[in-house]
């Protein structure tokens, strides 16, 4: 079908012989389901989309309107986690859209190589996110002063003329404290994670009005978690979460997750 | 921790956890109409302006864990090049399998 008035939304590809029930999945346009479509040994997740909606201008202005990303964000997601829960998923982007299905086999044409190798590595893995809030900082801040050598010698006691210069120098003293357990609380904790993963990696932390947290976002990452191990990194987890509670910081895990966060290209500097 | 459910029976996922995903990650197509990746990096810069600016207690730093702590120099990284092939992220296909091993064996004997 090459029609003027629709585009071919594609969600994400799969191998050919991953057969996953599409029944009663809704497609990001509601008016149509979701569908498959072959090309050699990859399938396509494609649903027909009116322009009128998903065309050039119309999506530009569509993916300024929060609910209808929202809506549009939360069926493309839908979708990849169903295809997750049958077998594995290559996900792409949120609106590709393409003229027609023939564009959409000229792509699985040309990168056949990159979505088969893909598929093989992802295959048996799941993304899973991890999140840390510091979400009592006066926890932070007491625990930094019984490590502080500073806050021991202020204690001892001071004449009163230093007491406000004093006050300054413990203050910069704790946050100084503070920020280098916090650091060294990060850097156990991606690295403890990262070895019971296949691939782990920082995401930018999300701001204290975007993410709805009380609380400052510390460490934000995903992590490539094959299924058999998920359990002890969920164990892991859970004990880095206990261990580090007392800092202030709440350890937060979700997923499993299709595998955003490893299939968009390598870094260059790594 | 939320470890215990799937995803699909979490119906509280937050928005911009779901942008964070489908507008950062996920393969880069260049589809027929597809918005450009230039415009759709806009759209999600946009988006958390709209939604709140990003910051991070540790500000500036960016040290060992290599935070990515502005969503700039994020956008730059994703924004470079023509983008389409999907390849892993952080770790090439011939490397998945033997940190693994190593890694394996570290957290037993640990």
């Amino acid at each position: 079908m090459s029609d003027p008035e629709f585009g071919c939304y594609l969600y994400g590809v799969i191998a050919v012989d991953n057969h996953p029930s599409l029944e009663d999945l809704r497609g990001v346009a509601p008016a149509h389901g979701v569908r498959l479509l072959d090309h050699g040994p990859l399938r396509a997740v494609v649903s027909w989309v009116p322009l009128a909606e998903f065309g050039g201008e119309a999506l530009k202005s569509n993916l300024e309107d929060l609910a209808w990303l929202e809506r549009t964000a939360r069926t493309h997601a839908a979708v990849l986690e169903h295809l997750q829960a049958s077998g594995t998923v290559v996900p792409v982007r949120l609106c590709a859209i393409f003229d027609d299905e023939s564009g959409v086999r000229t792509l699985l044409d040309q990168e056949q190589e990159s979505f088969l190798e893909a598929l093989e590595c992802l295959c048996g893995h799941a993304e899973w996110s991890v999140k840390v809030v510091l979400s009592t900082p006066e926890d932070l801040r007491s625990a930094a002063r019984q490590s502080s050598v500073a806050a021991q010698e202020s204690a001892q006691g001071e004449s009163v003329g230093r007491a406000y210069l004093s006050r300054k120098v413990l203050d910069r003293a704790l946050r100084d404290e503070g920020r280098a357990m916090v650091e060294a609380a990060m850097d156990e904790i991606h690295a403890r994670l990262r070895q019971e993963a296949e691939a782990g990696v920082p995401l930018p932390a999300q701001g204290r009005d975007l993410s709805g947290r009380a609380g400052e976002m510390v460490l934000n990452a995903a992590y490539l978690v094959e299924t058999s191990r998920v359990s002890a990194f969920q164990t892991t987890a859970r004990e880095l979460g206990e261990r580090y509670q007392e800092l202030g910081l709440d350890l937060d895990v979700a997923g499993p997750w299709p595998p955003y966060n490893f299939v968009i290209p390598q870094r260059a500097s790594s | 921790m939320s470890e215990e459910t799937g995803l699909s029976a979490q119906h509280d996922i937050a928005l911009v956890d779901l942008v964070d995903r489908l507008l950062a990650g996920g393969v880069v197509i260049t589809g027929d109409i597809t918005l450009s990746l230039a415009s759709i990096d806009l759209v999600y810069l946009n988006l958390r302006l709209v939604l709140g600016s990003a910051s991070t207690v540790l500000g500036e730093r960016d040290a060992s864990v290599d935070l990515p702590v502005t969503v700039d120099s994020h956008i730059l990284e994703n924004g470079k090049g023509d983008l389409r092939l999907p390849r892993l992220r952080a770790s090439g296909c011939g490397t998945l399998t033997s940190p693994n091993r190593v890694g394996r064996d570290q957290a037993s004997g640990a």
